[in-house]
């Protein structure tokens, strides 16, 4: 006889995906075999769509699990970073978002690759951002399904093991992704973003009220007996300025490059979805945050010595509300993974098709024929994804934290190439690959910085080589190489000027 | 036609500068006690008295369309091509 814990949460997720499953049914139902349908969205996704797709997209098991961890670890510095990295994230959906949707209409872009391909006549360079993008990503999918699985196992108490939970969730995911694409993806985002806002809300309001006595107690409480945590740099002294500054910025600049959120941009309907998408999208992401702190610093003063930091907001429902409760609210956490879990699996599957795939296919290959094997790829990579999340390698976790590190290095030659008339093919070449072998060398210990050098992150630090390069080598080349820099650039400056006949005699 | 700064788009940016400013070491140094203010800890309401001020100026400047780019400066040619200019933006069919 199952649990009451486990009853609650089976009935709980049975029923999230059952509704999961029908809304990505009815976005195949209205979808098409069309490329532009499959990948993008047939460029058509809505305010309310995309405002949840991207709201719950950005926040992966990372909002649910990790940030609890990271807290319980070092105290509430986190959140000063993620508010701000949060806000360049949408500053950036409007500013640059738009414009990549502009290009992308004009020019029928989708991926990182087309646009870069595109602006430096460099297949080469294409190849190497949808390169480096599949391998920094395609980890985070497996990642997910990690995190999903334990939560899964830790809502059931264990009657599900970690091994189920993550393959009922991916056969899921799988299915709907398959079915209908992007459409599918955001529509399914869509549940699952008003799904895990409303349960990390209610936990961390009724936890504050009823475990902890209130707000006023508790935090007097946590003022005294664990000051550390409610100051910088936080108990272990992580939070330096150096630190600080520059995870915000490299984690900001990186959430916008990874691939699962610039197809966002592409899918937009218009400029007006994607500045109002900015607006309340960040708005959603960082008051989603501000519950979340009760539950992460009651289990700093209420569970010390957890052997597992991430499971942090978890453990402090089960200990602390009634179990049913905790049992509701835990399976957002699965939400919360399998919203990014889904467009990551997509996103990946969406580079390889459009950026191997479709060169290298025969010219008498249709639209059609590119969607189906997209398709038939999604099973492949969701198997390929679950095999290496039950191995639970190690190694995974390592690629994961060069992800944002890794697609921030996108982002110096992407704006270059949209705003600086002397950017050349080979700046954007040497700075990407530079970038990229800074950032990961760092990450992974293959090179170590004197003690005296600032405390960057890693990502920064590429960041850092990959401007140098970019500007260093582009300045030094010919500015001229690239006319279809020229033709961009026009495209978008006579835009903003609103000189549209210009533009068009330009082309 | 190149605009001037609006009066709209100057006020959202300084509102947005000014709250990455305050949300930044060393700034956020002025928050930065364990006491409690107002029953919650100081740093903590800095951090969210903060970031609902990010949340305004992104709202106020999507509302004045004070940064570009906007529908507006959408050549005519993309909505011809694509119709999508006439629908509901906040529709989702």
């Amino acid at each position: 006889m199952p649990s009451l814990q486990a009853t609650v949460a089976l009935v709980t997720i049975g029923v999230y995906l059952v509704v999961v499953l029908a809304v990505g049914y009815r976005g195949w139902q209205v979808g098409t075999l069309e490329v532009d349908d499959w990948m993008a969205a047939g460029r058509d996704l809505g305010l309310v769509v995309l405002l949840f797709s991207y709201a719950a997209t950005y926040h992966s098991a990372f909002a649910f699990l990790g940030i609890g961890g990271y807290v319980y670890g070092n105290g509430i510095g986190i959140f000063g970073a993620a508010f701000l990295w949060i806000a360049l994230s949408g500053l950036l959906l409007w500013v640059l978002g738009s414009r990549v949707w502009l290009l992308g209409k004009k020019y029928g872009h989708i991926t990182p690759a087309d646009l870069l391909e595109d602006l430096y006549e460099s297949p080469l360079l294409g190849k190497l951002v949808s390169l480096t993008l599949v391998v920094v990503t395609f980890p985070y999918v497996a990642i997910q399904l990690i995190g999903s699985g334990l939560v899964f196992e830790t809502a059931t108490n264990g009657l599900v093991s970690f091994e189920v939970g993550a393959g009922v969730l991916l056969v899921v995911s799988v299915l709907y992704v398959w079915l209908g694409g992007l459409r599918a993806v955001a529509w399914t985002d869509t549940v699952q973003g008003v799904f895990l806002f409303a349960a990390m809300w209610v936990a961390g309001w009724v936890f504050v009220f009823s475990a902890a006595q209130g707000p006023a107690t508790f935090w007097t409480r946590l003022a005294e007996n664990f000051a550390a945590y409610v100051t910088l740099p936080g108990p272990t002294g992580l939070f330096t300025p150096a630190f600080y500054v520059s995870l915000w910025v490299t984690f900001g600049i990186g959430s916008t490059m990874l691939p699962h959120i610039y197809l966002r941009y592409v899918a937009a309907r218009s400029p007006r979805v994607l500045k109002w998408t900015a607006a309340f999208g960040t708005s959603y992401l960082i008051l989603f945050y501000v519950p979340t702190v009760f539950l992460a610093l009651g289990a700093v003063a209420t569970l010390p010595g957890l052997p597992t930091p991430d499971a942090a907001i978890p453990t402090v429902l089960f200990a602390v509300t009634p179990v049913w409760f905790a049992s509701i609210v835990v399976s957002g956490a699965v939400a919360a993974a399998m919203s990014t879990a889904d467009s990551q699996l997509h996103a990946v599957t969406t580079l390889v098709v459009r950026d191997w795939y479709a060169p290298l296919a025969d010219e008498s290959v249709d639209e059609e024929t590119v969607t189906r094997v997209a398709r038939l790829l999604v099973p492949v990579l969701g198997g390929l994804s679950y095999a290496v999340a039950v191995q639970q390698f190690a190694f995974i976790l390592d690629l994961a934290a060069v992800t944002l590190y890794n697609a921030a290095q996108v982002f110096p030659v992407l704006v270059g190439g949209l705003v600086w008339p002397r950017a050349t093919r080979a700046g954007a070449l040497a700075g990407f690959a530079g970038g990229v072998a800074v950032a990961s060398s760092l990450t992974f210990g293959a090179v170590t910085l004197p003690a005296s050098a600032p405390g960057f992150v890693p990502g920064f630090y590429g960041l850092c080589a990959n401007v140098a390069l970019f500007v260093g080598v582009s300045a030094v080349g010919s500015g001229s190489e690239q006319p279809s820099l020229g033709r961009v650039q026009g495209y978008l400056a006579a835009a903003v000027r609103r000189d549209w006949d210009r533009s068009s005699a330009d082309e | 036609m190149v605009s001037l700064p609006s009066r709209e788009r100057a006020t959202a940016a300084v509102l947005f500068l000014l709250a990455v400013l305050a949300l930044n070491l060393p700034v956020v140094g002025v928050a930065n006690r364990a006491t409690p203010v107002l029953g919650v800890a100081p740093l903590f309401l800095w951090f969210v008295g903060w970031g609902v001020v990010v949340c305004l100026a992104l709202v106020w400047a999507a509302y004045h369309d004070a940064f570009s780019l906007t529908d507006a400066d959408v050549p005519p040619e993309i909505w011809i091509e694509t119709e999508s200019g006439t629908h509901d933006d906040s529709g989702d069919d």
